[in-house]
């Protein structure tokens, strides 16, 4: 009975049980309330995300009015009961617009994000178990991928494909497979040296199970990491191909549309502007406040 | 015949400079259901000799000799027919068995890997009831708990003996094992090692840098220093009559006296 009472002490505080001095205590608060701060940051960042998520996926049945309806003469109405946020220079909703818009950012963000991903992590295995021919094949690739300036190589390659927003999808994944190529192949080689590696292939584990049951899950969570913390700038990415007309082409709701058909109405109807902008920041900030938190996590980061 | 020959053995750890570190000239035969121990200090290439039996060497290593098991030559045969042997024919435990086992996986699922088209054929229940006789037979109680546990979980003997089990779950004839008790408290290592030796119808190689750990075991001995083998024979006269400078420093070293061996013999 003691006994359980004293685990249940210790489960809710375990100084309660330990004698501790002034200076421990401070040390210990201190690491507590770094942890509760970081802590704090990642459920705001989970909660923001699940917001955003939720009224994107649900605008249709949200959203007061349809998106793409053209009404020239509501044209850059100031926020009302109809229209929330106003409406822009051809009389269409902000708000409806904005959670429609939403949708082509987060899931092409995604889409694009997992599709760099795999593509990435499949090259990195690949070279890392291949023979060394086959792995500087792959990593010389990958240093001239890296040698451009992303952005810039997207730009062209969009160039070349025409604009649209699937062009733009491939474009992004074209320019950032590297970086997982690069990350995972290095993981993947230095665990491959573990001893748990050796003991599963003298046990008689295939290759191909090994790298299935202890390569692949050992990787994942860096990887899973990094991933997260890239879904901010590549929606940032598509938003700036948008901007400058390469991505979603005119009609189609997306932040980035948004912003560069209300950049010449700026001064005369700023709201046009500032909300695309909001929506940018905040799903941007919060998906980088999930990510942080998970690399401190993972990194194994003392708090 | 013997199960496994190995006749004239090089390796040399070759880089830019030229040879790095060579063992030369091994030999020996291991025989059915009997054991051999290769005994020297850290460093001397015991274990390399381990890893080349069972072709894991890495790249920067140069092989020559013969490797014979069943009279055939495994040192030059492809990775996809070593697969085959290694778990099935010839298996290995190493000396640290906490970094052998994934952190990640739950035993139980590491298993699994293993088993991993026995279990396609034979189903679940019969892979599971296999895993289960195996730990049995290393003496694991609380086998539910160990299999759904991580290998954190488990302390270090625990730890030694899944991985022994592990090692033996496709019924090998030939177990390496490599300094299989280094880390381990002096009270695991005696029931560890009495486990290996009580295994039936297993012929073992065991490595290791303590003479009195192989002193009961083994019906073979090398003796090695840098790379070479100074001494080679049955242990009772490389016990009682060991030649070699090196042999006669290690046996002194451990207070292995002629007397003290006679003694735990007849006992």
């Amino acid at each position: 009975m003691e006994n359980s009472e004293c685990l249940s002490n210790k489960k809710e505080d375990n100084l309660n049980n330990i004698k501790v001095n002034s200076h421990k205590l401070a040390k210990i608060n201190k690491l507590r309330n770094q942890y509760r701060f970081k802590n704090m940051l990642f459920i705001i960042g989970v909660v923001l995300v699940t917001l955003i998520v939720i009224i994107c996926v649900g605008a249709p049945l949200i959203s007061p009015n349809d998106p793409l309806k053209v009404d020239l003469g509501k044209a850059f109405l100031n926020s009302t009961n109809k229209y929330p946020l106003g409406t822009d220079q051809m009389g269409r909703c902000i708000l409806s617009r904005i959670l429609y818009g939403g949708r082509t950012s987060i899931f092409i963000a995604l889409l694009s994000l997992s599709l760099t991903v795999t593509i990435g992590t499949f090259i990195g295995i690949l070279s890392a178990v291949s023979p060394k021919i086959v792995d500087s094949f792959f990593m010389g690739i990958c240093e001239i991928t890296l040698a451009f300036p992303g952005i810039l190589l997207a730009i062209v390659i969009v160039g070349f494909l025409g604009p649209s927003i699937v062009n733009v999808m491939v474009a992004i994944s074209f320019v950032s497979w590297a970086k997982y190529a690069r990350v995972s192949r290095n993981l993947v080689l230095s665990i491959r040296e573990s001893g748990f590696i050796k003991a599963a292939k003298v046990c008689g584990t295939s290759n191909l199970n090994i790298i299935r049951y202890h390569i692949i899950p050992n990787i994942f969570s860096t990887i899973l990491t990094i991933m997260v913390t890239d879904i901010g700038s590549t929606i940032l990415r598509l938003a700036t191909l948008s901007f400058i007309g390469l991505g979603a082409q005119h009609p189609t709701p997306e932040w980035g549309v948004m912003i560069n058909e209300a950049r010449e109405y700026i001064d005369y109807a700023p709201n046009m502007i500032v909300y695309p902008i909001i929506m940018i920041f905040l799903t941007v900030a919060s998906f980088n406040l999930i990510g942080d938190s998970l690399r401190d996590r993972y990194d194994g980061d003392t708090y | 015949m013997a199960i496994l020959e190995v006749r004239n053995l090089n390796i040399d750890y070759i880089s830019v400079k030229g040879v790095d570190y060579s063992i030369s000239d091994i030999n020996f035969k291991l025989e059915e259901s009997k054991a051999i121990g290769i005994i020297g200090e850290s460093g001397c290439g015991k274990s390399t000799i381990a890893k080349c039996i069972l072709n894991i060497l890495p790249q920067n290593v140069y092989t020559q000799g013969e490797v014979l098991l069943d009279g055939v030559n495994i040192l030059n045969i492809s990775e996809k027919e070593m697969e085959n042997i290694r778990g099935s024919q010839i298996s290995m435990i190493f000396q640290e068995p906490m970094q052998a086992l994934n952190p990640i996986r739950r035993i139980k699922n590491q298993f699994y890997d293993l088993l991993y088209t026995y279990k396609k054929i034979n189903g679940k229940v019969k892979t599971h009831n296999l895993i289960v006789s195996r730990l049995e037979d290393v003496n694991l109680k609380d086998i539910d708990k160990i299999l759904n546990s991580y290998p954190f979980e488990l302390s270090g003997g625990m730890a030694q003996r899944v991985m022994i089990a592990m090692a033996l779950i496709k019924n090998p004839r030939v177990l390496i094992a490599d300094e299989p008790t280094s880390s381990i408290d002096a009270i695991n290592r005696k029931e560890i090692l009495n486990e290996i030796k009580n295994l039936k119808d297993l012929s073992v190689v065991i490595i290791s840098h303590n003479l009195s750990e192989v002193y009961d075991m083994c019906d073979e001995i090398l003796v090695m220093k840098d790379g070479v083998v100074v001494e080679q024979g049955y242990t009772k006269d490389i016990f009682q009559n060991p030649n070699h400078e090196y042999t006669k420093l290690l046996l002194q070293n451990e207070g292995i006296s002629k007397k003290s061996y006679e003694k735990r013999v007849s006992c």
